[in-house]
């Protein structure tokens, strides 16, 4: 049994959400002008819009623990998990080992955010993909990147 | 009159030439293709297309971006009625008599009235909006910063309305949105905003990486959640070409269908989906036996196909002539279009008249190539729906990455887009819609370049912004669409909507 800090768990992690981006914004805003309607800064416009949003986010986590509402669903860490890593994974290796790579290391992480994933039919399938990447976007659309590591 | 068509016979000039014809076709097969695989939509294809499109003429990469956008209309309804699977949000209410039909075996009728019907509402809505086009920016062209302003307010609120789900989370996507769209250099005085001290972040977020972010990748995680079978019921196709019979029931749905998009693309926060869902309703209403609705009714298929389509023809008059994106794929068409250095707005007709009839010009063309695309070789793409998931969001990550690092051929974007896949997959969790963001996003620096404009011009005094006739009716217009959304019998009535969808 979860302890329940609040009554709408949904509002709460909005709100909570929310708010937080908007302090962030609030203190990196600060170092800038802000400046009179009359003459602006460029701090002037953000500031005003991260005030409304850290105000909405506050009325959202207020409410969420005052008023009974729907709770937020779960996350599911696995494909949330594999599937950023994967995406992690190539751009640390695109321009270190090239294309192929990349996309074979990739593929090798993203089938385990699926449940349903064949491992031959994977390796066959990552093979071909990366193949065919490389002839598409570097022969073909001229993307300048190296293929292969050396 | 005349004037119309010596200038749309231009545009045909454009249009064919080889090799804006070939790229049509493109979009055209794209658009079908996505429209047919359910889990990637418009947005993430277009934004994730982008970059290919760098080295095209402009004319050539909208007219393959438009293909794509109004191709995903046919495709979504071809897996609707097969199926039952919408491929797009457009053609969900296609799929409750549609695919009744095709169980019926008249599987043919449904796709051939839904192709035909598509067919003319395109070709219909083209005309539309190369007849009213030209007057549209003539008005737009005495627009000063106030006005503009209002304009996107007006354009910000119409996210509210397309979004599911609560008002107020719409407005905090809106103003998040927004305060992104700050982040990156301040054209007036050069200072970096919100950049946390990277290098990279000075022009502000690549758009490509947040479009892809939030949609693109949240999606696939949000798929992956699930069970992946796809249960793919092969309902045989007898005949494609319909009997006279079912064209006459369909004809008069057509024609409502047509003129009922062909207005609410026009709107801002109408677009093809409400569109598509309020032609449906309509057909119930007007019909004889309302209870065939839901059991394989033609008027159903015929009316929100011909509605959907027209409509995403004639959302493009607002982008065009007044810089006003109606959804948030027109909201990436702008992107596009400053990518290639072309200010969307009332000067596009006069100082880019090639691109604008050109565009035209080839909806008129890439409708003709989607009923051929469409209609012989339908069995093609159904045999698509064989790919298992498990297999397509691979090819999804594979690409999406490849096509954010090509934008500015570094991974950094690619940091970005995992980070906006995370902020989009827990937003969606939280019940907040992306689609609110993305327009802020695009909007936000806009709005405050004719924001300060406008203090400028007013000294300080925010009263500017009702004291002219445009900008005063515009915030009028804001203020009435924001208080009709957040009213208890529409709000009522818009979760009725929404709920269907799910």
């Amino acid at each position: 049994m979860k302890t329940r800090i609040c009554k709408g768990s949904l509002d709460f992690y909005s709100g909570l959400l929310l708010s937080c981006i908007a302090a962030i914004a609030v203190w990196f805003i600060l170092d800038l002008r802000i400046g009179t309607p009359r003459s602006m800064g460029p701090g002037f416009f953000p500031l005003a819009i991260a005030i409304v949003l850290g105000a909405m986010g506050l009325f959202l986590l207020l409410r969420g623990l005052v008023v009974r509402g729907a709770d937020a669903e779960d996350l599911h860490l696995r494909p949330l998990a594999f599937v950023l890593l994967s995406m992690g994974a190539f751009a640390v290796l695109i321009d270190r080992a090239g294309l192929i790579v990349a996309v074979l290391a990739q593929i090798a992480i993203a089938i385990f955010a699926s449940r349903e994933t064949k491992l031959r039919e994977s390796v066959i399938f990552g093979a071909v993909l990366a193949t065919f990447c490389a002839l598409v976007f570097v022969r073909l659309l001229g993307v300048p990147v190296r293929v292969l590591p050396w | 009159m005349v004037e119309v068509l010596s200038l749309l016979g231009h545009g045909f000039a454009v249009a064919a030439t080889p090799e804006n014809l070939l790229f049509c076709l493109f979009g055209a097969l794209i658009g079908t293709l996505i429209g047919v695989l359910p889990g990637l939509g418009p947005v993430a294809t277009i934004s994730l297309l982008l970059p290919a499109t760098f080295a095209l003429e402009p004319v050539t990469a909208i007219i393959m971006l438009s293909g794509i956008f109004y191709g995903a209309q046919y495709g979504g309804s071809t897996t609707a009625i097969l199926v039952n699977i919408p491929g797009e949000s457009t053609s969900v209410v296609t799929a409750i008599d549609g695919y009744k039909l095709a169980q019926a075996g008249r599987a043919g009728d449904a796709l051939a009235i839904a192709a035909i019907g598509s067919f003319l509402a395109g070709v219909f809505g083209s005309i539309v909006v190369a007849f009213a086009g030209p007057s549209l920016a003539r008005l737009a062209r005495e627009f000063q910063s106030p006005d503009y302003f209002s304009l996107m307010v007006l354009g910000l609120i119409a996210a509210i309305v397309l979004a599911k789900g609560s008002v107020f989370r719409a407005v905090a996507m809106i103003f998040l949105g927004l305060l992104l769209g700050m982040i990156g250099m301040d054209v007036n005085t050069g200072a970096s905003r919100m950049t946390f001290g990277l290098i990279e972040l000075s022009d502000g977020i690549s758009f490509v990486a947040i479009a892809l972010g939030l949609f693109g990748i949240a999606e696939v995680i949000q798929n992956l959640e699930g069970s992946l079978a796809r249960i793919v019921n092969r309902s045989k196709i007898e005949r494609i070409w319909p009997s006279w019979d079912v064209l006459k029931s369909a004809r008069g749905a057509v024609m409502r269908g047509t003129l009922l998009g062909t207005v609410f693309g026009f709107l801002p926060g109408g677009g093809a989906t409400v569109a598509s869902f309020s032609a449906y309703a309509l057909e119930k209403r007007l019909a004889k036996d309302p209870s065939r609705f839901g059991h394989g009714a033609i008027e159903g298929v015929a009316g929100p196909e011909a509605a959907n389509n027209s409509a995403a023809q004639t959302s493009f008059v607002p982008l065009l002539t007044m810089g006003l994106p109606t959804s948030a794929t027109m909201a990436l068409m702008i992107g596009a279009l400053t990518m290639h250095g072309i200010a969307p707005g009332p000067m596009v007709i006069t100082r880019q008249p090639e691109l604008f009839w050109g565009l035209i010009a080839s909806m008129f063309i890439g409708n003709l190539m989607l009923i051929v695309i469409n209609l012989p070789m339908v069995g093609l793409w159904v045999r698509l729906l064989a790919v298992p998931y498990r297999l397509l969001f691979l090819i999804i990550l594979v690409i999406s990455s490849i096509g954010i690092y090509s934008v500015s051929n570094s991974p950094f974007d690619i940091y970005l887009a995992i980070a906006f896949g995370l902020l989009g997959y827990v937003l969606r969790k939280l019940d907040c819609e992306p689609a609110p963001l993305l327009m802020g996003f695009i909007l936000g620096p806009m709005m405050e370049e004719n924001f300060r404009r406008s203090m400028i011009i007013s000294r300080g005094d925010p009263l500017v912004f009702f004291q002219r006739p445009f900008s005063l009716t515009l915030i009028l217009i804001s203020v009435v669409l924001l208080v009709t959304v957040a009213l208890p019998a529409i709000k009522r009535k818009r979760e009725e909507v929404f709920s269907e969808e799910e």
